[in-house]
């Protein structure tokens, strides 16, 4: 199991960049400032963070420096992010990514980046 | 060097063309050995579209279409000789292929090529021009600019990487010899037949089909032949695997069966090297204008291929006029024509009936 | 569109050390980094380590600092979270295409620096795609950046890496359940030849005797000349297995860290095309450069790891040699006459690199792994199909990707990459140079095609 050596900050409407929390799956993260998506995650406790497109079988993030492609989730609707490389913003929807993305169909291009 | 004996038939290349003229002579009978390149040399069965296309093939004439609808009316049985022999599916879909129009002008050049076509009066060639709303109820989704398509049930695609392994693995089983990493370094006449040479073996053959893409035109120069290939680089962008959505196939872009999307020229026959971001941006403009959603879809690679054209776009297969036993196939439909190349071509090449289109492909033409 | 003298792509130490020392030869430079904050890897979150965090990674960490302040200071243009897609050469310049998160942009250079360091070679065993399973890199990444540390953890491999990290959680209060080496037993004899040779860089040899005290003194349980190494688990790492000396061993761990050394990333020197020679003591391709570490592309320069790998001391010599040479032929008078002080600190510095390669050379089982085992992750395909594909006349990994989606997945062949290399050349019997490496196309990592429609017409 993956722990913090320093506890996150607490939140509140007085302290600013502080107190970042996020969405994942109706479940609500705490996140410390400077934490990517999947390193929030998996020190949260995360275990599984997509399922592959080829067998479905579970993926969690391996590299954790942008190259291997294993965090790939769904990031406020767009699929297939690297979670390694994007920073916690608060309030963010974040989903396991499951096998192959869904393309939007209907929308403009900005709603689906 | 590696003396290899003697073989009814060697080929010069390992890609479409070669492996499928391989099997086609391995079930006549024959022994057949391929030499084949490098694993980075320019490969136009690695960058294939992948599209089963009669409805624009035949502008210069009629045994262009001629030749193709035979191809396409032997691929299913073709595509389940694959399957029994190696157990790969080709993935052949027929029944709805679109090449979408994104202006009058473009539409109207489209009406009169598909016109042309028709007028040969194929049975099975249905290709018709369909406006904006036909479209649409084929393929939702469809962006503002699409004034409308040609459209053939006859037309659609295959999986034409797993044809391509299906192909070497069919030659394999059925006692097929491939040597790879050996480019054909010479061919010498000897005795009643020819000495094929590459860096470590060689090899001696009454008949030599040279099926080498850009590698043809230096090893068939010896024996009479006019250069047959222009070498070209066509762009295709590859997408991430995306849940199936695309159950149409249009000439510029279509889905794998593993989710992939392929986005190609429209051009069919191009005339630029777009091996660039500037090759790229244009695809990708093109793409989203034909269909917006494909916009968020990620590019994985953009994949500069060579594309094995001949002069005037019609396939060679020929004979050498001062060489008998020296042979020259080449096109750029190696996935639509690989049934016709097992076939007719191999048969004809091991001795049997030189199919009447063929007068039509000499390379003569280019003399 | 801007146009600058250089382009430096990657902020990690070759990076931050040649744009600083270019910008103070008076040189227009930008420096393109995917990541938020410099610093590379080795130095990551340097910027706002605190002192707890500093004191757990240790000196050399901390050096990193200085670097980085003085690479803010430059003058250089800096543009963070920024992915270079495409370089294509239009009138003597290189036309750089970037994705900046906003959108696509262009800019053009004179030259181009790379400087985008290691990646971690494949670690290929048996259960090493299950959650639970990390590069060793990405535990040191969560500390450095995060402050996490993992509990219960088995760190499982060969090279300084792995040491320097149980070192590093050991002093973060959390020390791992094992270390275990994999490869053969004698691994200090068969290096030892090269130590005479390697006292010339005593500092680090005292460094590693440092780890090794710091391992047995924490009481760490360590594995050496492990064989038949696999991980166990359904749906997640549960425990690893192997075996020493025909003794078998099971240990149980909820996290797993696995590393065989690092290789030059080769991802931006492959797409611009540049030759690559195999370098059979560091079992990786190496880009080809002269001696100013100027590729067989023109114009095109290679520093830090990504020249051949040396560490974070010969990347920031590497980085500077190659500013004061371009500045030399950018017409800046008495650039290059630093160049041989730098070229002597550099030879010192690599003199202990021969014992550390025959000390930590990649154990055979991950260079030819057993048929079950998956190599390409992203497509899940198998030791033993690529054998089969090969046998079946796939002379090298591009005609792979062509048969079996090798490599074709969403990392493009950045992890599999010299997995595959070495397994071709096995299965061939042929040598890695043979055997070949994946070509690496544009754009240099998934980008919706939004983006790429995105770019202005030339």
């Amino acid at each position: 199991m993956l722990k913090r050596l320093e506890p996150v900050p607490a939140g509140g409407a007085d302290k600013e960049d502080e107190g970042l929390e996020f969405d994942f799956e109706g479940t609500r993260i705490s996140a410390a400032p400077g934490d990517t998506v999947a390193a929030a995650l998996m020190l949260a406790g995360i275990r599984t963070t997509r399922s592959t497109p080829a067998s479905g079988a579970s993926r969690a993030p391996y590299c954790l420096m942008g190259s291997c492609f294993e965090c790939l989730m769904e990031i406020d609707g767009v699929p297939n992010r690297q979670a390694c490389m994007v920073a916690v913003r608060p309030g963010m929807v974040v989903r396991r990514q499951a096998g192959a993305a869904r393309l939007a169909l209907t929308g403009g291009p900005e709603g689906g980046l | 060097m590696e003396d290899l004996g003697t073989r009814e038939l060697v080929i010069a290349g390992g890609g479409l063309v070669g492996m499928a003229v391989g099997v086609g002579a391995l079930s006549l009978g024959a022994s057949v050995l391929a030499f084949d390149a490098g694993d980075t040399s320019l490969r136009a069965s690695r960058g294939n579209f992948g599209l089963i296309w009669g409805q624009s093939k035949g502008a210069r004439g009629r045994d262009y279409a001629a030749w193709t609808q035979r191809a396409i009316a032997a691929w299913p049985a073709f595509q389940d000789e694959i399957r029994e022999l190696t157990g790969i599916d080709t993935g052949l879909r027929t029944g709805a292929g679109l090449h979408l129009c994104l202006s009058e002008e473009e539409f109207d050049a489209r009406s009169r090529l598909i016109q042309k076509i028709a007028g040969y009066g194929f049975p099975d060639n249905d290709a018709r021009m369909i406006r904006r709303d036909e479209v649409r109820s084929l393929l939702p989704g469809i962006g503002p600019d699409v004034v409308g398509a040609s459209f053939s049930t006859q037309d659609g695609d295959c999986h034409s990487l797993a044809l391509y392994r299906g192909l070497a693995e069919a030659y394999s089983r059925l006692g097929g010899a491939l040597k790879t990493a050996q480019p054909v370094l010479g061919i010498t006449p000897s005795g009643s037949g020819y000495r094929v040479t590459t860096p470590e073996f060689s090899v001696w053959s009454p008949r030599v089909l040279i099926a080498a893409g850009l590698g043809t035109n230096a090893l068939a120069r010896p024996f009479g032949f006019p250069d047959v290939v222009i070498g070209q680089r066509g762009q295709i962008l590859v997408t991430e695997r995306l849940q199936p959505f695309l159950d149409v196939v249009t000439s510029g872009l279509r889905q794998l069966p593993e989710g992939t999307v392929l986005i190609g020229d429209t051009k069919e026959e191009g005339e630029h090297d777009r091996a660039t971001s500037s090759g790229i941006s244009y695809l990708a403009r093109r793409a989203a204008r034909a269909f917006p959603a494909i916009a968020h879809a990620r590019v994985v690679r953009a994949w500069a291929a060579l594309r094995v054209l001949t002069p005037d776009g019609d396939p060679v297969y020929d004979e050498s006029p001062t060489h008998p036993g020296i042979f020259v196939a080449s096109t750029h439909s190696g996935v639509t024509l690989a049934s016709a190349h097992r076939g007719p071509l191999a048969h004809w090449l091991m001795g049997g009936q030189r199919p009447p289109e063929f007068a039509a492909f000499s390379a003569r033409r280019f003399t | 569109m801007k146009q600058y003298q250089l382009a430096v792509i990657g902020a990690g130490p070759a990076g931050m050390a040649a744009a600083t020392e270019a910008s103070r030869q008076g040189l227009s430079v930008i420096v393109l980094d995917e990541q938020a904050q410099p610093g590379g890897q080795i130095y990551r979150a340097i910027e706002q380590a605190s002192p707890q965090r500093l004191a757990v990674l240790g000196a050399d960490y901390a050096k990193g600092s200085a670097l980085a302040a003085g690479f803010r200071a430059s003058g250089a243009d800096y543009l963070p979270s920024t992915l270079l897609w495409n370089a294509e050469r239009k009138d003597g310049h290189f036309l750089l295409d970037l994705s900046t998160g906003a959108g696509s942009r262009r800019i053009s250079a004179s030259r181009l620096l790379v400087a985008t360091g290691a990646v971690e070679r494949p670690v290929p065993v048996p259960g090493w795609t299950l959650p639970g399973v990390t590069t060793a890199g990405a535990l040191q990444i969560l500390l450095k950046a995060h402050g996490g540390v993992a509990q219960s953890a088995v760190l499982a491999g060969a090279g300084p890496l792995l040491l320097l990290l149980a070192q590093q959680m050991i002093a973060a209060g959390v020390a791992p359940r094992a270390v275990v080496e994999i490869g053969p037993a004698n691994r200090l004899r068969r290096a030892l030849p090269f130590l005479p040779r390697a006292l010339a860089g005593w500092r680090y040899l005292v460094k590693g005797a440092g780890m090794l005290r710091a391992l047995r003194q924490a009481g760490v349980a360590w594995y050496q000349g492990a064989s038949g190494f696999w991980i166990e688990g359904s749906g997640e790492a549960t425990a690893v297995h192997f075996e020493i000396a025909g003794e078998a061993h099971r240990i149980e761990c909820s996290q797993v860290a696995l590393h065989m050394g690092v290789v030059p990333n080769p991802q931006l020197t492959r797409m611009l095309r540049c030759e690559h020679d195999w370098h059979p003591t560091q079992q990786a391709f190496v880009p080809r450069t002269d001696v100013f570490f100027e590729t067989s592309e023109a114009g095109v320069f290679v520093a830090g790891d990504g020249a051949g790998i040396g560490g974070a001391a010969s990347a920031v010599l590497r980085g500077q040699l190659v500013a004061l040479r371009i500045a030399a032929l950018e017409g800046v008078r008495g650039a290059e006459a630093r160049i041989p002080a730098i070229r002597r600190r550099l030879k010192r510095d690599a003199a202990v690199r021969p014992f550390l390669e025959a000390l930590y050379a990649p154990a055979e089982e991950v260079l030819n792994p057993t048929d079950t085992t998956l190599v390409c992750r992203c497509e899940e395909v198998t030791a033993g199909a690529i054998r089969q594909a090969v046998a079946g006349g796939a002379p090298g990994p591009n005609q792979l990707k062509a048969f079996l989606r090798c490599g074709m997945g969403p990392c493009q062949g950045r992890t599999c990459g010299p997995a595959v290399t070495a397994l071709v050349a096995r299965t061939r019997g042929v040598s890695e140079a043979e055997a070949g490496y994946f070509r690496v196309r544009p754009p240099l990592k998934p980008l919706p095609l939004s983006e790429l429609a995105d770019i202005a017409e030339d």
